[in-house]
This record gives C-alpha cells, structure tokens and sequence, in this order.
C-alpha cells in the first residue's frame, strides 16, 4: 500500500508517537489556538521566548487532532527549540510554501528546509492529499498567529 | 450475488468505478445517494430535448418543461403517503425547506415568548434556522436531552416534553449519526392534542423508508432529493395547505406574485408563492425519475437486503475489542454506524479505509450537539444503503485492520 511511503511515513508516525512535547507549558510566554472546525481537530501550541525575546527557548502542545496534525506539530516544536525569532519564521514560510505552492513549486523550499531539519521534508508526502494540507498545517497556523503578536 | 442485488447493482455506473485499485465500496450514503442510470437520463433529457424554463411560456416546449415539474409533485406525495391536505414545494434542499418554515411560518403563527421544541439529535440544518428565528422574534428555544449511551431520548423528557409555552415541536425522522428513530407518532399525536405544530426532518429517514407520512399526521415532512437517488440541489417541503396558505412568501421573486407595483406587490395561492425565480426544473425532473425509479422496486426485499448488510456490518464491527460504536444501532435497527477506533484519530481511518476503495465519513457530522452528548467530537461513520453487498463491508473491515496494525 502507498499509503505507508506517502502519508503515514515511519518518521511522521514516530513524531506522533511521541509524547514529550505533548503538555501545558507552564512557563509560556505565548500560546495560541489552532482549530479546523469542520473536522473538531483543536491545539494549542504554547512558547517561551528568551529574555531578550528574539529567540525561542522552549515550546510544546496540547489538544487533539489525526496522526498528520500531531506529527507536524511534535516536529514544529523540534525544529523550532532554541532558534532564533528570524530563522523560525523563515522555517515557518518554507513549510508553507512547500505544503501550498503550485506543483512543481515545492521543490526548492523542500530542500532548503531539509537543510534546516530534515524530517520536516517528509510532509510533502502530504501534498498528494490534498485533503489533509490543513491537518499538516494546523499547528504551524497556531505558530503564525504568536508571529504575528510577537510583530516584528 | 443475488439475482435481485445485481439488478440493483448494474443500473449505478458510479459502481463500476474503482478506487485506488479496489472496487468502490461506497458507505457514504447517508451523506448522498449514487444515482441510477434513470436519474442520470432524465436530467439529461430533459437538455437536450425539453430544456427551457417552465410555467411562462405559450409554446410546446414550454408546456411539456412544466407538465413534467409538476407532475413531480403528484409523485413526492405518492411517495410520502401524503394526501390532498398537503402542498408539495420545491426548494434548494431539506435546509431550505427547514428555513422557509422558520421564516414565513414562524412570523405569522408565533408571538414573542412562544417555545420551539427540539432535539439534541438533531443535526445543525434543524437547529440553527430555529436559533435565528428565535432571535428575530424574541422565542424560546428547548431541546429534548438524549441518553449519553444509547443516544435515544430520555424516556423522562418524552413523559413531560409539553410546556404551557411549546407552540411547535421540530424533530429528526432518524439521526444522522446513530439511526435513532425517535418516537414520531405518539409525539405528534400528543402535540396534536395540546395545538402544537409538528415539523419533520425526513432526509435521513426517506431513502429507508415507503410511505413515511402515512398515518404521521404531522404539519410539516421535508427531505432532499440527493438522499433518495435524486439529483442535488432540490428539496421538497410537504406541508399542510391550510397552514402554509395563510403565511407570507419566504423569497421575494418572480413567479409568486399576483400583480407587482413599486410599493408592494400581491401574491399567488400555493404552491407558487413560495416558488420564486426559476426552480431547478431538470433537479426536479431527475427527482421524479428517481422515485418512479424507486417506487417500481420490490421495497420489501430490497430494504430488508440493506439492512442484512448493516446486521452484519454490526455484527463484524462489534468483533473489534478497539472500535467503539456510538449509540445503539441493534435496538434502532439502523443502516447508519458511527464508530472510532481507540486512539486512532478518524481521519486517519478514513484516510486508510479509502487505500481500500472504501468511502466513509469523517468529523461531526454537522450534529456537534448530539456527538457532544455521546461524548465525542469526531467519528467515523459508515452508512448502508440498497445496493450495498457483503464484500463492502469486508473491504471496510480489511481497511480498519489496516490502520489499526499502523498505529498499533
């Protein structure tokens, strides 16, 4: 079955499998909630900025959502720890652009982005579902959103 | 197969697609139905032979378009059971039909601090258009509360379901997410008794069912005709003639008026003023093909067949120690199943059964009250229908084996 090589790769089901990033973060600094009404998936993605505020130092979430949801926003939280402000936002449009461009589109933020951290570039398997770009893109939604209140 | 089964069978050619490389098994049917080849046929018939508007013109075309729209009427009272008490209009769909009622009925039959009844196991198309209406008018609004297990009301809330305030009580014929038949007879005989109008949500309950209004005696019965093998974008609201006569148009538009001056206009008798602007004549065209269609099976056996396949749909399912069925489709007999498989996420489900040919749905079903009350907020739902076989179901179960070995 291509769903295995395509959607449910071993390294995405390994991300949603674990458990680590998956609370409250007490400490937070910012949180936001990513919801897609139509299918009742909700989380919330919690982050702590450094004191000086220009790099993230710690971030995790919470709330439910399939396998791709929580996949992406366990690898979100890897990617993102301890990376400067400007560099998680440039990770953030390369995510975007790799799950939403036009086709033929996706290569070149694809290999940028597995420059930065590799397993992210499993979830262009998503592409060929299109059905389930919002599941990928829900907590990197909930992430853009804490972007946007942090300003620039 | 049986001889029967494959008659069914050979007149969908939708059946003869594959998915993924597997037969369609398509479990979706309570969202829509497939369309019969007759279906198919008349709509486009109806093109390339008879295709202008209908009811204005003085030429031959234009009066076969219209004999043909309504004459359908006459084939959806025959269907429900109906009478010569009941009009028959023709609207966008069971939620147009839902909303006409909440605007022009409800304006000249309800007075501020009067109470709509409804369900919890109602989905969002009989909840909301109630919800607005009673903003706009200042109603009350309650909902009959259902048992967290078995999903079916609370025996407690039929005993004493009337309030001096009730003056209209809206009810689902089955639920579209646990086959639930409320008890519709001993309610709106009791409604009856105490002056409350019935309203009657038949889109789930119409393509399981023969003559659903006979004996039913409610006010208002509405479906749609996707759900019955017909095409999309019509519905049909049956109400009783005496009621709807009295009440304003709900769209404003050509054809339902009388006589049109700047300042206000008059209104035609039923059922054209509640018809505004062209109808959707080659939808209700194909609606008619597909109750003559319907009417001509042997309903007996081939309802009985559907729901020998959702018995051992049931049956299966309840093999699987990880898969929890909401409700209680055994006692309600119903050819709808919503399940999910624990801690594997629904869409994940469906996303594995699809590798399957299996077509299921996902989510909330646009009933986030009742999934609520069952205690959840997504669940994958399979739903039967007359031409589906046994191999559907085990294609369904070879898929939900599938995901559970991935997420084991």
């Amino acid at each position: 079955m291509a769903i295995e090589s395509e959607l449910y790769q071993e390294i995405i089901l390994e991300h949603f499998r674990d458990r680590s990033n998956r609370r409250i973060l007490t400490e937070a600094t910012h949180s936001a909630v990513g919801d897609n009404p139509l299918c009742g998936d909700m989380l919330t993605l919690y982050l702590q900025l450094q004191k000086e505020h220009t790099s993230i130092n710690e971030l995790s979430f919470q709330g439910q959502g399939c396998a791709i949801c929580c996949a992406s926003a366990n690898m979100l939280c890897e990617a993102l720890r301890n990376k400067d402000l400007n560099e998680a936002r440039h990770l953030y449009h390369l995510v975007h652009s790799m799950l939403t461009a036009e086709a033929g589109e996706e290569q070149k933020p694809l290999q940028q982005l597995e420059s930065h951290f590799e397993e992210l570039g499993t979830l262009i398997g998503v592409r060929k579902f299109p059905l389930r770009i919002k599941c990928a893109l829900l907590a990197w939604r909930a992430f853009e959103q804490i972007l946007n209140e942090i300003g620039n | 197969m049986n001889r029967h089964l494959s008659a069914i069978r050979a007149q969908f050619p939708l059946l003869q697609r594959k998915m993924r490389g597997a037969p369609l098994a398509y479990l979706d049917n309570a969202a829509t139905a497939l369309k019969p080849k007759a279906v198919i046929e008349a709509v486009g018939d109806y093109y390339a032979r008879y295709g202008v508007s209908v009811h204005r013109g003085t030429y031959q075309l234009s009066e076969e378009a219209t004999t043909a729209y309504e004459e359908t009427r006459q084939h959806c009272i025959r269907f429900l059971g109906g009478n010569d008490d009941y009009v028959i209009i023709f609207t966008r769909g069971a939620t147009e039909s839902i909303n006409l009622i909440a605007h022009s009925f409800i304006e000249h039959y309800l007075r501020a601090g009067d109470e709509i009844l409804l369900s919890e196991c109602e989905h969002h198309a009989n909840i909301v258009p109630w919800q607005q209406a009673a903003a706009r008018q200042r109603l009350k609004l309650r909902a009959l509360k259902v048992h967290a297990q078995s999903g079916a009301l609370l025996e407690e809330e039929l005993a004493s379901w009337r309030h001096p305030a009730t003056r209209l009580l809206t009810l689902t014929a089955m639920s579209n997410i646990t086959g639930y038949r409320p008890p519709l007879r001993r309610l709106i005989s009791e409604a009856q008794q105490a002056g409350i109008y019935t309203v009657i949500d038949g889109a789930q309950e119409a393509p399981h069912s023969w003559r659903p209004m006979t004996d039913l005696n409610c006010d208002f019965y509405l479906f749609s005709a996707h759900k019955i093998f017909g095409p999309t974008g019509v519905g049909i609201l049956c109400a009783r003639r005496s009621l709807l006569e009295r009440c304003p148009p709900f769209l404003g538009g050509g054809n339902i008026i009388l006589r049109v001056e700047i300042e206000q206009s008059s209104y035609r008798n039923l059922p054209a003023r509640f018809e505004a602007g062209t109808p959707n004549i080659a939808g209700v065209v194909g609606l008619q093909a597909a109750l003559k269609w319907y009417s001509a099976l042997d309903h007996t056996t081939a309802l009985a067949h559907e729901q020998e396949i959702a018995n051992y749909a049931l049956k299966e399912l309840q093999k699987l120690s990880r898969l929890h069925i909401y409700g209680d489709p055994v006692t309600f007999k119903s050819p709808i199943i919503s399940f999910n498989l624990a801690n594997i996420h629904p869409h994940d489900v469906a996303a594995i059964v699809d590798q399957h040919g299996v077509a299921i749905r996902v989510g909330h079903h646009c009933a986030q009250p009742y999934l609520r009350a069952l205690g959840s907020d997504s669940v994958a739902r399979a739903s039967f229908s007359i031409y589906n076989q046994k191999s559907d179901v085990d294609q369904l179960l070879e898929g939900l084996a599938h995901a559970c070995e991935l997420f084991n």
